[in-house]
C-alpha cells in the first residue's frame, strides 16, 4: 500500500467519528436556537467553520507526532510520508471547505423549511457559494501548514528553538484567517482587495509548506520514552 | 554488501559514531556489542537511514540508503523503546506493519504474539516493558525485512522469552536467510547466534571479525590452580575464575600445538575463549590503548 492511501486509512477511523459528532451537535444547538426565534446568523459557520479548521491544526501537529515516526518505522522515506501530507493536506482542505459551503446552503434550507431563518441570516446564491469557498480553502490550508510547522519545530529542535518557530508557524493560518476568514454573519473580510488577500495567505501557506519540507525532509527519528 | 564509508554521528558537540568505516556482506548474522554509550544506537539509527550522518555515507548494494525508497521499504530497525503511539492498539501495529511491509507475513505474526503471551487488542500503553520488547520483536522478524537490525529488542523480557526470541531468530533466518544485526548487551546468551561480531567503543571501530576467528584469538586454559598459574605467566589474561583448587583462566593468546601438548601433559585442558570475556578485555579502560594499535 502507498504512504498516501495508509494515511487516509489511518485517518478514516478518526474523520468519520468526528464529522458525525459535529454534525450531530449542530443538529442539537441549531434545534435549540431555533425553537427560540428565528437565527440570524449561521451556526454552521460558528461550528463547522471553526471544527473544520482547528482540526486540520491537529491533525497537522499529530502527522509530526505521531505518523512521521509510524511511517518511517515501516519503511516509508520522509520524502514519501511528506507527499502523502501533502496529498492529504489538499484533499481535507478542499473536502473540509466544501463541506462549510454545502453544510451552510443546506443550513440555509433547512431553516427555511421549518420558517426559522430570520431575515439577516446569510443565504448564499450560486456565485456565494464559490466566494465563501474560496475563502475557506486557504484558511482551512493554512491551518494545516501551521499545524505541522509548528510540530516539526518541537520535534526536530530544541524547545527554545520550537518557540521561536511557533511563532513563525502561526503565520500560515493567522494570514489567511485574518485576510479571507468568515463570520458567523457570512460577511467576506475587506481588508484587502480578494485577488490581493488571497495571495498573500497562499504565499505564506507556500513559504510555510517549504519551510515544513525542509525541516522533515532529513529530520533524525526519534524514540519514545520508556 | 552494506558499506559505510568514514560514518560519523554527531549530537551537537558530542561526537557519537567517529569515522567508522565498515563492509558487512549481506546474509549473515552480525553481534554488535559497544558499552553503554558507545555509539551503537547511532551507528544502527544511520544504517537504518534513522539519522542522517553528520559526515560519511552509508550504501546498500552500491545506492546510498538515505532516504532511499527501495533501501528503506527492505530495512527494518527495530530499537529498545517500542516505536508505537501509546493509543495504538498491539492489532493495529501488526495491521500497519502488514499494509507497508512487502514480506510481512501475518501467520507468522500471530503465531510469535501467540508465543510470547501477548493480547492484541491491548494498547501498547497497556504492555508491561517486556511485552514491548516482544512486540518489537514479533514486527522484526515477521516484517521478514533483507535487513533487519535489532537493538536490544531483548530489554525487560523474561528468561523464557528471551530464550523462545533466540530460538525464533534463528529458526526463522534459516528457513528466511537475511541480514541480521543484533546489537545486545547480553553476549553469552546470543553470542551462539552470531557469524560476525563487532565491537565499537567511544563511537569508534574496535573490532569486525568472524565468530569463529575470534574465538580462536583466545584460549580458556582448565587445570589445577598452581599448574594454571605457572602455565599462564607472562600471557595476557582476559578473566579467570576458580572453584576449590581448579582454575580456569581465560588468555588473549593463540596455543601452538606444541604449547597444548606441553599443557594436556600438566594436566590442563583448552578450550575456547568466551567472546564476552573478549568483550570485556577489549573495552576495559587498560586495554583500549592496546586493543586499537
Amino acid at each position: 500500500m502507498s504512504a498516501g492511501a495508509a494515511l487516509f486509512r489511518v485517518y478514516r477511523p478518526i474523520l468519520l467519528p468526528f464529522a458525525g459528532i459535529v454534525v450531530v451537535v449542530h443538529a442539537i444547538i441549531t434545534s435549540i436556537v431555533a425553537s427560540h426565534g428565528e437565527m440570524n446568523f449561521s451556526m454552521w459557520l460558528v461550528l463547522i467553520g471553526s471544527a473544520t479548521k482547528y482540526w486540520l491544526f491537529v491533525v497537522g501537529i499529530m502527522l509530526v507526532a505521531m505518523q512521521l515516526r509510524q511511517f518511517v518505522t515501516n519503511g516509508v522515506t520522509r520524502h514519501e510520508f511528506l507527499a502523502a501530507v501533502g496529498a492529504f493536506g489538499l484533499t481535507m482542505s478542499a473536502s473540509f471547505a466544501a463541506a462549510v459551503v454545502l453544510g451552510h446552503q443546506a443550513e440555509s434550507l433547512a431553516l427555511e423549511a421549518f420558517g426559522a431563518r430570520g431575515p439577516d441570516y446569510p443565504t448564499l446564491t450560486l456565485g456565494g457559494m464559490v466566494a465563501e469557498f474560496g475563502h475557506v480553502l486557504p484558511v482551512t490550508a493554512g491551518y494545516f501548514v501551521s499545524g505541522g510547522l509548528i510540530a516539526i519545530g518541537f520535534y526536530r529542535w530544541r524547545a527554545w528553538i520550537g518557540l521561536v518557530v511557533m511563532l513563525a508557524g502561526a503565520i500560515p493560518a493567522a494570514a489567511a484567517d485574518g485576510l479571507l476568514g468568515i463570520n458567523e454573519f457570512g460577511d467576506l473580510p475587506h481588508r484587502l482587495p480578494y485577488a490581493a488577500a488571497l495571495a498573500i495567505s497562499v504565499a505564506a501557506t507556500a513559504i510555510g509548506a517549504a519551510a515544513f519540507h525542509r525541516a522533515m525532509s532529513d529530520v533524525p527519528i526519534r524514540r519514545t520514552a520508556g | 554488501m552494506i558499506e559505510l564509508r568514514g560514518v560519523t554521528v554527531r549530537y551537537g558537540t558530542t561526537v557519537a559514531v567517529d569515522d567508522i568505516t565498515l563492509d558487512l556482506p549481506t546474509g549473515k548474522i552480525y553481534g554488535l556489542l559497544g558499552r553503554n554509550g558507545s555509539g551503537k544506537t547511532s551507528l544502527l539509527s544511520a544504517l537504518a537511514s534513522y539519522r542522517r550522518p553528520a559526515s560519511g555515507v552509508v550504501r546498500v548494494d552500491g545506492a546510498d540508503a538515505f532516504e532511499n525508497a527501495a533501501v528503506m521499504r527492505n530495512t527494518c530497525f527495530i530499537r529498545d523503546t517500542l516505536d508505537a503511539n501509546d493509543s495504538d492498539k498491539v492489532r493495529q501495529l501488526m495491521c500497519f506493519a502488514g499494509w507497508m511491509r512487502p514480506g510481512w507475513d501475518a501467520d507468522y505474526a500471530a503465531k510469535l504474539l501467540d508465543l510470547f503471551e501477548i493480547n492484541p487488542a491491548k494498547r501498547a500503553s497497556a504492555l508491561s516493558r517486556g511485552q514491548k520488547s516482544a512486540v518489537g520483536v514479533v514486527l522484526g522478524l515477521a516484517s521478514r525485512a533483507p535487513l533487519t537490525i535489532l537493538d536490544e529488542t531483548y530489554l525487560g523480557m523474561d528468561a523464557v522469552a528471551r530464550a523462545a526470541f533466540y530460538r525464533e531468530l534463528l529458526d526463522d533466518y534459516l528457513a528466511h536467510p537475511r541480514t541480521i544485526i543484533l546489537s545486545t548487551h547480553l553476549i553469552e546468551e546470543v553470542a551462539d547466534l552470531f557469524e560476525r561480531v563487532i565491537i565499537i567503543d567511544r563511537g569508534r571501530l574496535l573490532l569486525h571479525e568472524e565468530t569463529d576467528e575470534l574465538r580462536g584469538r583466545g584460549v580458556t586454559v582448565t587445570g589445577a590452580a598452581a599448574a594454571v598459574d605457572t602455565f599462564v605467566a607472562g600471557r595476557t589474561v582476559l578473566g579467570e575464575q576458580s572453584l576449590g583448587g581448579v582454575r580456569a583462566v581465560t588468555l588473549d593468546w593463540r596455543p601452538s600445538a606444541e604449547d597444548v601438548t606441553r599443557g594436556e601433559a600438566a594436566g590442563l585442558t583448552f578450550g575456547p575463549v568466551g567472546i564476552q570475556d573478549l568483550f570485556i578485555h577489549l573495552t576495559s579502560p587498560a586495554q583500549r590503548l592496546e586493543a586499537t594499535r
